[in-house]
């Protein structure tokens, strides 16, 4: 079930009745209903991967359990590589089945036929989650696990299918300690204004303008010229999509969660007005990042193990968190290129910080010019993330190198007619979004919905500026809310799936 | 881990505003829900009415939503499908007249085949349907060309994919009305619209599928040397028939669309659309042309109800002008080089039958399509014309064609 359709809200409307009716009666009850109502969303579409999400479950829950019990340290290990090769078993098999074999038929002229595997919806998202579980059982970091809690951990419908991937400190703690399930006026309020706002940029600012895009995109597909304008349209065109449509989505998770008291981490954070490639991956998809930045990239060596070992940890993690994105070639390289900006990203510091340590105070930055200089940072990450854009998104290899050609000026000025048609002339609104104005966490921050906000903007020492635009539970935002919900309503499209939900 | 888990007591502050908020977000969604819906619904009762029909089908970009929904309440007895290339061309009260049976325009911008289809699976249920109109280039595009666009909706159609009735289609289609966010944009287009129509403004500055292009911007002239090139090299003999070319082969949705139209003993008139010259590429081999009549004799041959198959799409008075005489006001194109719905009428006449309408050159009536099923050879008549792009007219035609179109 996509959260930006009808039938969603449908699903939710009747959730928040039966919710609201059985819990202020019975306090406990809001628990087994939002487990009953997770698997009833997850199984909207293949009821049989139902005993795959349970599965997961309950051998998850068996090996984190053993593990918490106590076992010899020979034994833990063993126990920690089990449940991880299982679960990257599970992922390898739905996921990648097709891929390596269609990779070896094409390497060693093979002719195995190619598993025909639909995707389990989530299963991305819900496979990191357990792993994670299972590395912090190891370590002794999970205070407590119940079965039931566990369950939700995983199957709570706002973060299943899309993420954010939460941790099971964030996560577990907050159900353990519920006693009182009720639903309370001021959550719901402030979950439906932020459900609202991200509806909107899905289906009002983004969604109606995508078909643009894809004749680009269908252009590149089917082998045709295209010039260095069709390029660039193509990547800072679909560079906005994913933007609002991932800025969406996690407004909407966020939002959704809170509605039930429960609180989701900050999973994006206006990533465009990143002045580095490092910063950028500080603020887009966060719980990915953080994921792949503790659970991979600190194991391979991190980066306190000289220069080549960090090199070498940044590309395979980034890499595998391309792969992690869709099982294809036009993925590891998106991620390879990544881990490449951040090699270079790396190499800079380094240099400036030498350079740093020899030079005198008087030849450091001089005021003036910091400004300009973040500017000129920020547009120049901004490119270089839009270029990576179209092996994000391209059909396969071929039209992912066509395009990058072309915007690199192997090609005409311009063959697609769409300067002036649909999604180019809201460029610069986009760009007014994206650089210039607050991101919804900002707007909604003093209302404390997502988790560790604070570690990306301290409202108390630097306030949201104008004041007006900070959301509280007031007569005008309750206007503005019902305005924004209902353009976003009316512009529901059951087209468009959130791109996050392929993966 | 910072996280509030007590719950406030009942009286709380925060859950006070929080009930106030509430109460007021769900007063504005009912109350703008309610007037957009009222809005809505008489609106819609304003697009059923006859004289607005033109102005309702022509209009772009809402067309796969309403469409499907106006076609049921009109029932027309002769429907037209494909994208806007066929919307712009058919207007339907112009049409219906000079066919004397009502016309129904179900082209939607970029339809895709499988849209196209849908469409026509949805169409299916009306019994007063008697021939449909089909315009071929929606089904021999680019493959990889999008399934659907933004807006299709399935739901609101009569029948599945596979055919099978869609669940609570009445409600869903009055949902849609009512409650849909294109009904608001549609109808703030449509009124404006009459409004302008109503306050005489002329009919290419109000409705798009009329407004025309200005023929002289465009260079004709390496055009003209090609297609009538000194008179010596233009009368060379036409390329004896091939073999249509593989890999032309039109969509699947055609054949599924096609079934479909003869399991109803519903007429079929496919044609493909004529395209000015300017934006024809040579093609003399008339590959896809052959192809299409190739596949469409043989699905005559099992099919019940008659398929008839037109060409226009080749050099005559319709693709031609302007290429010899200066046109600043087309009189078949519009602006993106969509025939006018002028052109369709010329269409309709040749297709059907009936008399062109008045004023129309008599070369023009005399050579601009045919139905290629019928005729003894097909093949020939469409190479013969196929040539004419590359300056080749055979033993006639080129200097009647040349006059005409220096005299028009």
């Amino acid at each position: 079930m996509v959260f930006a359709s009808h039938s969603f809200l449908a699903f939710l409307l009747i959730l928040l009745a039966v919710y609201w009716l059985a819990a202020r009666h019975h306090a406990r009850w809001g628990k087994p209903i939002l487990i009953v109502a997770s698997f009833i969303f997850y199984g909207f579409w293949i009821p049989a991967y139902l005993v795959l999400l349970v599965a997961s479950i309950l051998f998850n829950h068996a090996i984190a359990r053993a593990l918490m019990a106590g076992p010899a340290p020979q034994m833990r290990r063993m126990l920690t590589v089990l449940g991880i090769a299982l679960n990257l078993a599970l992922i390898g098999f739905y996921k990648y089945a097709g891929f390596v074999v269609e990779s070896l038929n094409w390497t060693l002229h093979t002719g195995f036929d190619v598993p025909d595997i639909i995707l389990p919806i989530g299963i991305s998202f819900f496979t990191f989650q357990q792993i994670s579980l299972l590395v912090d059982a190891y370590r002794g970091r999970v205070q407590q696990l119940r079965f039931w809690d566990h369950v939700l951990f995983i199957a709570f419908f706002p973060q299943l299918i899309a993420g954010p991937i939460v941790r099971q400190d964030e996560m577990l703690p907050q159900l353990a300690a519920r006693t009182d399930w009720r639903l309370r006026a001021d959550y719901i309020a402030i979950g439906i204004a932020l459900f609202s706002f991200g509806l909107f940029k899905k289906s009002v600012l983004i969604d109606p303008f995508v078909p643009y895009l894809d004749l680009v995109y269908d252009a590149a597909a089917a082998g045709d010229a295209l010039g260095f304008v069709d390029g660039w349209i193509a990547g800072i065109g679909y560079g906005f999509q994913i933007y609002f449509d991932f800025s969406a989505y996690s407004d909407m998770a966020i939002g959704l969660g809170f509605m039930f008291g429960l609180h989701l981490p900050v999973n994006f954070f206006s990533p465009y007005k990143a002045h580095s490639i490092r910063d950028f991956w500080r603020r887009w998809h966060i719980s990915l990042s953080r994921f792949l930045r503790d659970y991979l990239f600190i194991p391979l060596g991190g980066s306190r193990h000289g220069m080549m070992r960090t090199v070498a940890a940044l590309m395979i993690t980034m890499s595998l968190g391309g792969l992690w994105h869709g099982a294809g070639w036009t993925f590891v390289i998106w991620g390879m290129l990544h881990g490449a900006y951040l090699v270079v990203n790396h190499f800079w510091r380094a240099l400036v910080a030498r350079g740093r340590g020899q030079a005198s105070e008087s030849r450091q930055r001089p005021r003036w010019l910091r400004l300009p200089l973040h500017a000129l940072s920020v547009v120049v990450t901004f490119l270089a993330v839009s270029f990576t854009w179209v092996f994000f998104r391209a059909s396969d290899f071929d039209a992912a190198l066509g395009l990058a050609s072309a915007m690199l000026g192997f090609g005409g000025w311009h063959e697609v007619a769409l300067i002036t048609r649909g999604i180019v002339p809201l460029f610069p609104l986009y760009l007014l979004i994206v650089w210039f104005m607050p991101n919804t966490m900002e707007l909604f921050q003093a209302s404390r919905a997502a988790l560790h906000i604070e570690q990306y903007r301290d409202d108390r020492q630097r306030p949201l500026r104008p004041g007006w635009l900070k959301f509280e539970l007031s007569t005008r935002w309750a206007a503005i809310t019902a305005a924004v919900f209902i353009c976003a309503w009316f512009a529901l499209s059951n087209l468009s799936p959130f791109i996050y939900f392929q993966f | 881990m910072d996280i509030d888990t007590n719950q406030p007591s009942d009286d709380s502050p925060a859950r006070a505003a929080g009930r106030r908020f509430l109460r007021i977000l769900a007063i504005g969604v009912v109350t703008i829900a309610s007037v957009v819906a009222c809005i809505n619904l008489v609106a819609w009762r304003y697009m059923l009415a006859e004289e607005n029909q033109a102005i309702v089908q022509l209009l772009s970009g809402w067309g796969r939503i309403y469409k499907p929904i106006l076609y049921d309440d009109i029932k027309p007895e002769i429907a037209v499908f494909g994208a806007s290339w066929a919307r712009d061309g058919f207007d339907p009260i112009e049409t219906g007249k000079l066919l004397g049976r009502r016309v129904f325009n179900h082209g939607v911008s970029g339809g895709s085949a499988y849209e196209t289809r849908r469409f026509a699976d949805s169409a299916l249920g009306n019994p007063n349907l008697q021939a449909a109109i089909v315009n071929l280039d929606t089904f021999f595009r680019n493959e990889t060309a999008a399934r659907f666009r933004y807006g299709f909706d399935e739901s609101i159609l009569n029948v599945d994919a596979e055919h099978r009735p869609t669940p609570f289609v009445g409600l869903r289609r009055a949902y849609s009305l009512a409650l849909g966010g294109w009904a608001v944009g549609a109808n703030v287009k449509l009124i404006s619209t009459i409004l302008a129509r109503d306050r005489g403004v002329a009919r290419p500055d109000y409705l798009e599928s009329y407004e025309q292009r200005n023929l002289t911007r465009r260079n004709m002239k390496p055009l003209r040397d090609r297609i009538f090139p000194d008179p010596e090299r233009a009368r060379r003999t036409t390329a004896g028939y091939t073999e249509p070319q593989e890999g032309v082969i039109p969509d699947e949705e055609l054949d599924i669309l096609i079934e479909g139209f003869c399991a109803n003993g519903v007429d079929i008139y496919a044609y493909f659309t004529p395209t000015h010259m300017y934006k024809q590429s040579c093609d003399v081999t008339a590959s896809r042309e052959l192809a299409a009549l190739d596949y469409l004799r043989r699905k005559q041959r099992s099919c019940v109800s008659r398929i008839q198959y037109f060409q226009f799409a080749y050099a005559n008075m319709v693709t031609l002008e302007g290429v010899l005489s200066p046109v600043k006001a087309s009189h078949f194109y519009r602006p993106d080089g969509h025939p006018r719905p002028t052109a369709g009428l010329m269409m309709a006449a040749s297709m059907f039958d009936k008399p062109f309408p008045p004023g129309t050159p008599p070369m023009l009536a005399q050579d601009f399509g045919i139905d290629l099923i019928s005729h003894a050879d097909a093949e020939g008549w469409l190479l013969e014309r196929a040539a004419r792009c590359d300056g080749d007219w055979g033993e006639q035609g080129y200097d009647a064609m040349k006059q005409e179109l220096l005299n028009p």
